[in-house]
């Protein structure tokens, strides 16, 4: 009886010592996991002795951004929360719906519609257990604390921010940071949209120059999709979609004649009605096919 | 009781032979970490946060991270390395790596290793390139991991 217990024990011991010795091993393997935690990207260069990654904004502060320059609140343009019946499709197209109802969130709360505030905190909760982040809106029971703050404009944004925080970190537990770079395009482009459609009634030039600026993230959007092109297909199509309305941006008249070289102070420049109605257009087509 | 001492004399033996095999890796609880990173983004609001793990491998390795920011907002990022068994460097740039010539926005080379979390402030920027210099090590060495995170001001508070 003694003998055998002793024996398991050891036995026991000899396992864990081939695991530790199996995990100390091959560097392969460990860049390989370095290279799925950190979403690195094309850029390792020197027998990987090199990691690049990109951090994304969240969809907060792209509210944030253009409630500061001025954009209205105009009811209709977001996109409505019955829609969320339609984005049960894939993950994919959860995530993507994610992003666009997260940017119709905060939109309302900036601009304190706080009933239309709760309807899309519901859907974005709807959408977020569908893809596994129940549990963000559950911890510390945000989505509680949401109801009851209501109509106390900086609490609910911190309570927003909270869950934000909270969704990437079981992504990024569960390796599934892939998510978060397609609900960002998501995210990007319903504030495009709401930006272009408001700008092309106001033409408030404030609201342009933070639409101006947005472009300049276009990029980064592309290199966090690309890294995880492998998990989810579909990003490739996403950089199709943002390709199409940067290239259009970078053959304005103003931009292509600038430096490349230098950060282009957007305040600066200026775009012609003919090039906006063609950004508008295509923002418009891209967002109805992410929606429908 | 001869019973238990053969057990007990067994276990122990086990623990120990398994304790010098190799240094254990520094628990890398990333939630504990992340929000205890957020009370040092105050008064600045929760944007984004990188977790990257760190491997000492047997040559000098660098990570970088591009953060993307828009000009005319203020951002603070806040670091946390007290999940790394050894001080790496932490070096902000405006430009990336791979850059003929660029400007080196914040080191954290004269803060002490025992000061586990700092932060650095920037406004007028349209992106930073965060990188970490990881040292060149014995492969045994114990593994870790850092994060930052990016705050940033609503409504110009």
């Amino acid at each position: 009886m003694i003998y055998s217990q002793f024996k398991s024990i050891l036995f026991l011991g000899a396992v864990v010592l081939i695991l530790k010795s199996c995990s100390d091993e091959p560097k392969s393997t460990e860049s390989e996991l370095l290279v799925k935690a950190d979403s690195t990207i094309e850029a390792a260069v020197a027998e990987d002795l090199q990691e690049t990654t990109v951090d994304l904004p969240s969809p907060l502060q792209l509210a944030s951004i253009f409630k500061k320059s001025g954009l209205k609140y105009v009811g209709e343009i977001a996109n409505s929360p019955k829609n969320v019946t339609k984005y049960n499709g894939n993950n994919n197209v959860r995530a993507l719906n994610l992003g666009v109802y997260s940017t119709d969130l905060a939109y309302t709360l900036l601009n304190r519609q706080f009933d239309e505030s709760k309807g899309y905190l519901k859907v974005c909760q709807e959408i977020s257990t569908a893809l596994g982040l129940k549990k963000a809106f559950e911890t510390n029971g945000l989505a509680e604390r949401f109801v009851k703050n209501m109509g106390k404009e900086d609490s609910l944004m911190e309570i927003i921010a909270e869950i934000q925080m909270q969704s990437d970190e079981i992504l990024e537990e569960h390796n599934q940071e892939h998510l978060k770079a397609v609900a960002f395009a998501g995210a990007w482009f319903e504030s495009i949209y709401i930006a272009s459609k408001v700008y092309a009634t106001d033409k408030n030039k404030y609201l342009c120059v933070s639409l101006m600026e947005q472009f300049s993230i276009a990029e980064n959007i592309i290199k966090a999709l690309k890294a995880n092109q492998k998990k989810e297909p579909e990003c490739e199509l996403l950089c199709d979609d943002i390709n199409s309305v940067l290239s259009l941006f970078k053959n304005s008249t103003a931009i292509k004649i600038a430096n490349p070289d230098e950060d282009l102070d957007f305040s600066k420049i200026t775009l012609t009605d003919q090039e906006f109605n063609a950004l508008e257009k295509k923002i418009n087509e891209i967002r109805t096919n992410i929606i429908k | 009781m001869k019973k238990y001492i053969i057990l007990n004399t067994a276990l122990i033996a086990t623990f120990i032979l398994m304790s010098f095999y190799g240094e254990p890796n520094i628990m890398c609880d990333q939630k504990a970490i992340k929000d205890k990173t957020k009370t040092f983004l105050d008064p600045y609001t929760y944007d984004s946060a990188m977790l990257t793990r760190v491997m000492y491998k047997k040559k000098e390795v660098v990570k970088e991270t591009e953060v993307a920011l828009f000009v005319g907002e203020k951002y603070k990022i806040a670091f946390n390395t007290e999940a790394l068994p050894k001080k790496i460097e932490i070096n902000i740039y405006n430009k990336d790596l791979e850059a003929r010539k660029r400007t080196l926005l914040f080191s954290n080379k004269d803060i002490p290793f025992e000061k586990k979390q700092f932060t650095f402030e920037i406004e007028r920027a349209r992106r930073v390139f965060v990188d970490y210099t990881i040292p060149a090590a014995d492969s045994s060495a114990a593994s870790g991991c850092v994060v930052f995170m990016v705050g940033f001001q609503i409504k110009g508070k």
